[in-house]
């Protein structure tokens, strides 16, 4: 006869050991310094420059993954549990956050929490959707392009929401976010002036580009973007539309191709060889390629490459 | 205005060399000699005549230059309109003092038609996503929609077919599952997450339906209503969204077609460890139709999982969990007990190129049956695959099912290559094969064709 155990004591162990787990938590240790996470390594740069030395500021993604598909890693978490501040890009850039910051059991980060900063407020964005949008435009962003740092004069908007948001979770460094800030758009402004001396050779340029990234850029300094390589944002290229891409750069005599790292290059590759024109790799962040690592050194990069491939 | 200038200027330069080539060709009085000389030095007055018109051409063309600028500047001012990349490059190429001002300009000047300013703004007119960047506008925000929670809804159909006549379903079509998601936050201290299913298009049911309290005191988060249970690494996973097109084997011997999903109360906390340890204790009615069925709260099935996550190297990680289960079963089997123990191993490498990429996982489960009225009282099983991705929109993969059937003295092992293409992020077209040896019964053959579309906004499952 076989021999009946009993719920209870199993129940019970179950319940102990998980007790036991809870019991070793204790309280993290009150650091000096805010902890702020950033969703991405640019902003991370900027937060740096603003809070200065009143911060310990980490990323989430790094500049050479797409910011759309960031594995949603469970070790992201525990950095947004420590957050006193989560810096992020917003407009739904960033789809694999959310998640994560439900799962941080921070409520100083949620939506609304005093430590949510979302630097796409109050800033001029460009390609906001009028009228009816839906997925047949591909993975379009409702409330318009998210690329918005990849113009350095949007960085006055993004460390203006950073400044805030450092205000707001730490008061007392009010005076010293706000001269923090001022003092780096002192030190952006003559790289600015430098970069506009600099890209005029690009003025007009015709380009295609893999994905649409660049409106930002593309405005400021001036370059004229005909196509993309994907038929719509998010689409990855059939054999047709990169017909009907080779055809649209011989027709108005492209002869550059511009993209970021994390593309497919054979694509890209297949497409110059078609037209003779050149593959430009565009990091569009801070790491997108191991050279770039400031935000200033990011539009460095960018305007030597493009001038190299011009000249 | 500068245009004029320049207009007065070249006809002046015409009309000098008109006369003169007028004049050196008219009849002269004197010696071939002297005409010549003379010839020659009208010849220099005129080079130096033209080089000094030249001069100041380019002078007054400076002065123009800078003029047309400081206007545009000004104007640009006046009417409030940004700056645009005419004018910036205008501006480079004016006086060295006006270039040290672009930058200090365009980060310190006015800036009210962009930041905050909603009402004045532009939008942008037809071809929102045109080549070329438009007009910048400030996107209105706190819209009556933001309110509106995120619903989605997601198809999963296939088509089965078997020349195995024991292959539940086969050769048919079927709209195997239609899930309604419906989520949002409630307050800022609750979020819910709705998810309802409709099986093979006909009958809605509840797959999960619960309240996520955020941030309880100490770092503990709850859950309350019905969700999937933690047990393992897939059971989790709703059907469209499984790896494959079918629950692994094991699951489904354990815990029936859909899984262990229960009604009760869920609590997890993030274990201070240096990498990311989690701990989820659930009790719940135990209504599952498998081992854990007693259907009342004073006997709960109680689960519990511990989840470790390691970043191994930047792109590449590893998951190992440790799943716990013990509860009654029903009253065909007189309410006796059967415990669970599971261990499960995901590896990911998840390069940033897009183009490449693998995911192994394996899972072993184990159950032990109090006194069964039938067959074995243990019974385990497990199953592993791993996929890798080919290109940006091509994943092909294996997995090996393994598995005992509980309270029988049945045993399976199937084997099922697949292939996945994403035609976007939205749409998914699969095709699986699975081959099943079983110890007391044929084996059988089957082939699916599944394409999965998510229409609307779903958001990712918390973890």
């Amino acid at each position: 006869m076989k021999k009946r155990t009993h719920f209870w004591p199993q129940a019970l162990l179950l319940t102990v050991f998980a007790l036991i787990g809870f019991l070793l938590t204790c309280p993290a240790l009150a650091a000096e310094k805010l902890t702020i996470v950033a969703s991405t390594p640019d902003l991370a740069d900027l937060t740096r420059a603003v809070g200065g030395n009143r911060v310990e500021v980490s990323a989430l993604a790094q500049g050479n993954q797409d910011y759309h598909f960031v594995p949603a890693r469970p070790s992201f978490i525990l950095k947004l549990k420590q957050a006193d501040a989560l810096v992020h890009i917003g407009l739904d850039l960033e789809q694999w956050l959310p998640p994560l910051v439900a799962s941080s059991r921070n409520s100083k980060i949620f939506t609304g929490g005093l430590g949510n900063v979302d630097c796409s407020i109050g800033l001029p964005l460009l390609q906001v959707p009028q009228g009816r949008v839906d997925r047949s435009m591909g993975d379009i962003h409702g409330n318009g392009n998210p690329h918005y740092w990849l113009d350095p004069v949007n960085a006055r908007y993004i460390t203006a929401n950073i400044a805030n948001g450092l205000k707001r979770v730490d008061p007392a460094g009010a005076a010293y976010y706000d001269a923090q800030r001022t003092a780096y758009l002192k030190q952006l402004a003559p790289k600015i002036t430098q970069w506009m001396t600099e890209s005029k050779p690009l003025k007009g340029l015709k380009v295609v580009a893999y994905h649409n990234s660049w409106p930002y850029f593309e405005k400021r300094f001036g370059l004229n973007i005909v196509g993309f390589i994907e038929p719509k944002p998010g689409i990855p290229p059939s054999p047709k539309h990169i017909q009907s891409v080779i055809a649209l750069m011989k027709a108005q005599n492209v002869k550059v191709i511009i993209m970021e790292p994390y593309f497919s290059q054979s694509v890209a590759g297949m497409i110059a060889k078609a037209t003779g024109a050149k593959v430009v790799i565009l990091p569009p962040a801070i790491g997108g390629v191991p050279s770039v690592t400031s935000y200033i050194g990011l539009f460095d990069t960018q305007l030597d490459r493009l001038n190299a491939a011009v000249r | 205005m500068h245009y004029r200038h320049s207009f007065v200027v070249s006809l002046a330069l015409s009309l000098g060399l008109f006369s003169s080539c007028a004049w050196a060709q008219s009849p002269q009085t004197g010696t071939k000699l002297s005409q010549e000389e003379e010839l020659a030095q009208m010849r220099a007055e005129m080079a130096a005549m033209h080089q000094s018109m030249h001069t100041m051409q380019t002078r007054y063309q400076q002065q123009l230059n800078q003029m047309q600028d400081t206007v545009d500047t000004l104007q640009a001012r006046v009417s409030r309109t940004p700056i645009t990349v005419d004018a910036l490059n205008k501006s480079s190429q004016a006086a060295p003092e006006a270039q040290e001002a672009l930058g200090d300009s365009l980060l310190f000047g006015d800036d009210s038609n962009n930041a905050g300013n909603t009402g004045n703004s532009q939008p942008v007119a037809a071809g929102i996503l045109s080549n070329t960047a438009s007009g910048a506008v400030t996107v209105p925000r706190n819209t009556l929609q933001n309110f509106v929670p995120d619903i989605s809804l997601l198809g999963d159909i296939t088509g089965l077919m078997s020349p195995s006549r024991s292959v539940e379903g086969r050769n048919r079509f079927n709209l195997r599952e239609t899930e309604i998601a419906i989520q949002s936050v409630i307050d800022p201290y609750a979020r819910a997450d709705f998810f309802l299913s409709v099986p093979d298009a006909s009958g809605l049911e509840v797959e999960e339906g619960y309240i996520t309290l955020l941030s309880l005191p100490m770092g503990f988060q709850a859950k309350v209503g019905k969700f999937r249970n933690a047990v393992g690494r897939l059971n989790r996973t709703h059907g469209p969204e499984l790896p494959q097109v079918d629950r692994p084997n094991v699951l489904v011997n354990l815990f029936g077609e859909e899984g262990l999903a229960e009604t009760g109360i869920s609590l997890s906390h993030i274990l201070p460890t240096p990498w990311f340890s989690q701990l989820e204790v659930e009790f719940a009615n135990g209504d599952n139709e498998v081992l854990l069925g007693h259907g009342r709260f004073t006997k709960p099935t109680v689960v519990s999982h511990l989840k470790q996550f390691f970043d191994l190297a930047p792109f590449h990680s590893l998951e190992v969990g440790l799943s716990g289960a013990v509860g009654a079963r029903g009253e065909a089997d007189r309410g006796r007990l059967t415990g669970l123990g599971g261990v499960d191993l995901t590896y990911k490498w998840f390069p940033p190129n897009q183009t490449r990429g693998i995911t192994w996982m394996t899972e072993l489960l184990g159950a032990k049956m109090e006194a069964p009225v039938t067959g074995r009282d243990f019974a385990w099983g497990g199953y592993s695959f791993i996929e890798t991705r080919l290109t940006p929109r091509v994943y092909v993969g294996v997995r090996a099912d393994y598995s005992q059937i509980p309270l029988s003295n049945t045993s399976e092992f199937a084997i099922a290559p697949y292939f996945n293409f994403w035609q976007s992020e939205f749409g998914r077209f699969r095709a699986e094969y699975k081959h099943t040896f079983a110890n007391q019964a044929p084996s059988t053959d089957a082939l699916w064709l599944q394409y999965t579309a998510t229409l609307g906004t779903h958001q990712p499952h918390p973890f």
